[in-house]
């Protein structure tokens, strides 16, 4: 076989990706042909430098953040809107309210006081608060009525909007 | 099972799924980058080309009909994008049989032989490869992948595409040697 032929068969000799008679063949004329050789050493040279190029290759997550970024925007958005939209801004108001209630109407020094428990603190808090509705509906057991099963819808509209919230910021 | 992950990546993609569209990305961003740099070699538009490439895919998402692989639609896309960007870019983009030609600036050939690396020219000798080489090379070299799965992006048959890539080679050493820089020489020092 002639150098030109070798030449061409090079490559492939190189990837091991020649029949074994052919890989044979073209490692005895490399062997002998120094001119063949260095055709065979300049393309390993190219075959490194063009795997090192690999590493120029910026990462995918680069244009995932790039491409996502509005998207990003819109789960950040998502969370505000749970947290002062919707039910929860109702939520919010009802919360201040109560705070108010609480600290208009209570004892707020027993309840900061260190010989309490956790579960006496929260139980003295509920009833306050309880207290306090009770104090706004006058006893007319309608608005008490009222009060209580808006706090009931608000509740379980709360939940339903975590919950989809929470599906929404999970894709 | 590829093709079965990447349709039930794009069915989540199109429900609206930002774990999928991640998931595509990732999956075929070396595919589509190398064909955006086989087109626009190493400037700096390639990101761009590949970011708005991706836009186009997750727009045209709905239009996919899975006839073809994933990876060869991404691929077509991002080639037609990077030849767009060049269109607009640079003039000294030729078309020629639907294939883009670099032509190569002015240079003082000693001056640049002297301060360029092995890399650098090869970037250059690259450019100036027929259009399916260099696809083929990108492919094979940025993108990692295997003949087989070059030969289902490009679709074109395996033997070709170690045609092309073995071909490709042996002219990237011509064009170094015939810009009097051998490779093995000039790489061995750097």
């Amino acid at each position: 076989m002639k150098c030109a032929e070798i030449e061409q068969l090079i490559p492939a000799w190189l990837e091991k990706d020649l029949p074994p008679e052919e890989q044979a063949m073209v490692s005895l004329h490399l062997e002998r042909c120094a001119r063949c050789g260095d055709v065979a050493a300049d393309l390993a040279v190219i075959e490194t430098v063009l795997e090192m190029r690999r590493a120029a290759v910026p990462p995918a997550s680069r244009t995932v953040a790039a491409l996502l970024g509005t998207a990003g925007r819109s789960r950040a958005r998502t969370i505000l809107d749970f947290a002062f939209g919707g039910p929860c801004l109702a939520a919010w108001t009802m919360l201040a309210l109560g705070v108010i209630l609480f600290v208009f109407r209570s004892k707020t020094v027993f309840l900061f006081s260190p010989k309490l428990g956790l579960f006496e603190r929260l139980s003295f808090l509920s009833e306050r608060l309880v207290q306090g509705i009770v104090h706004v509906s006058g006893g007319d057991a309608w608005i008490l009525a009222a009060v209580y099963g808006g706090l009931t819808l608000l509740m379980v509209l709360v939940s339903a909007w975590t919950v989809m919230s929470l599906a929404r910021a999970r894709q | 099972l590829k093709a079965e992950e990447d349709h039930e990546l794009v069915t989540g993609a199109l429900q609206g799924s930002q774990r999928a569209f991640r998931e595509i990305v990732e999956r075929h961003h070396s595919v589509a980058y190398a064909a955006a740099r086989a087109v626009l070699g190493d400037g700096d538009d390639v990101e761009d080309a590949v970011q708005n490439a991706f836009l186009k895919v997750f727009r045209g998402l709905h239009t996919f009909r899975g006839t073809s692989k994933l990876s060869t639609w991404i691929y077509r896309i991002a080639r037609n994008e990077a030849i767009n960007v060049a269109k607009k870019a640079a003039p000294d983009v030729i078309p020629v049989e639907g294939v883009e030609l670099r032509v190569p600036e002015e240079e003082h050939p000693d001056a640049r032989l002297e301060r360029r690396q092995a890399g650098e020219m090869l970037e250059e000798a690259l450019a100036n490869l027929d259009g399916e080489q260099r696809q083929a090379i990108e492919l094979r070299y940025l993108g990692d992948r295997s003949y087989e799965e070059i030969s289902e992006i490009m679709e074109i048959p395996l033997g070709t595409v170690k045609t092309h890539i073995h071909r490709g080679k042996l002219m990237l050493r011509l064009m170094l040697k015939r810009r009097k820089l051998p490779a093995r020489k000039e790489a061995g020092t750097s």
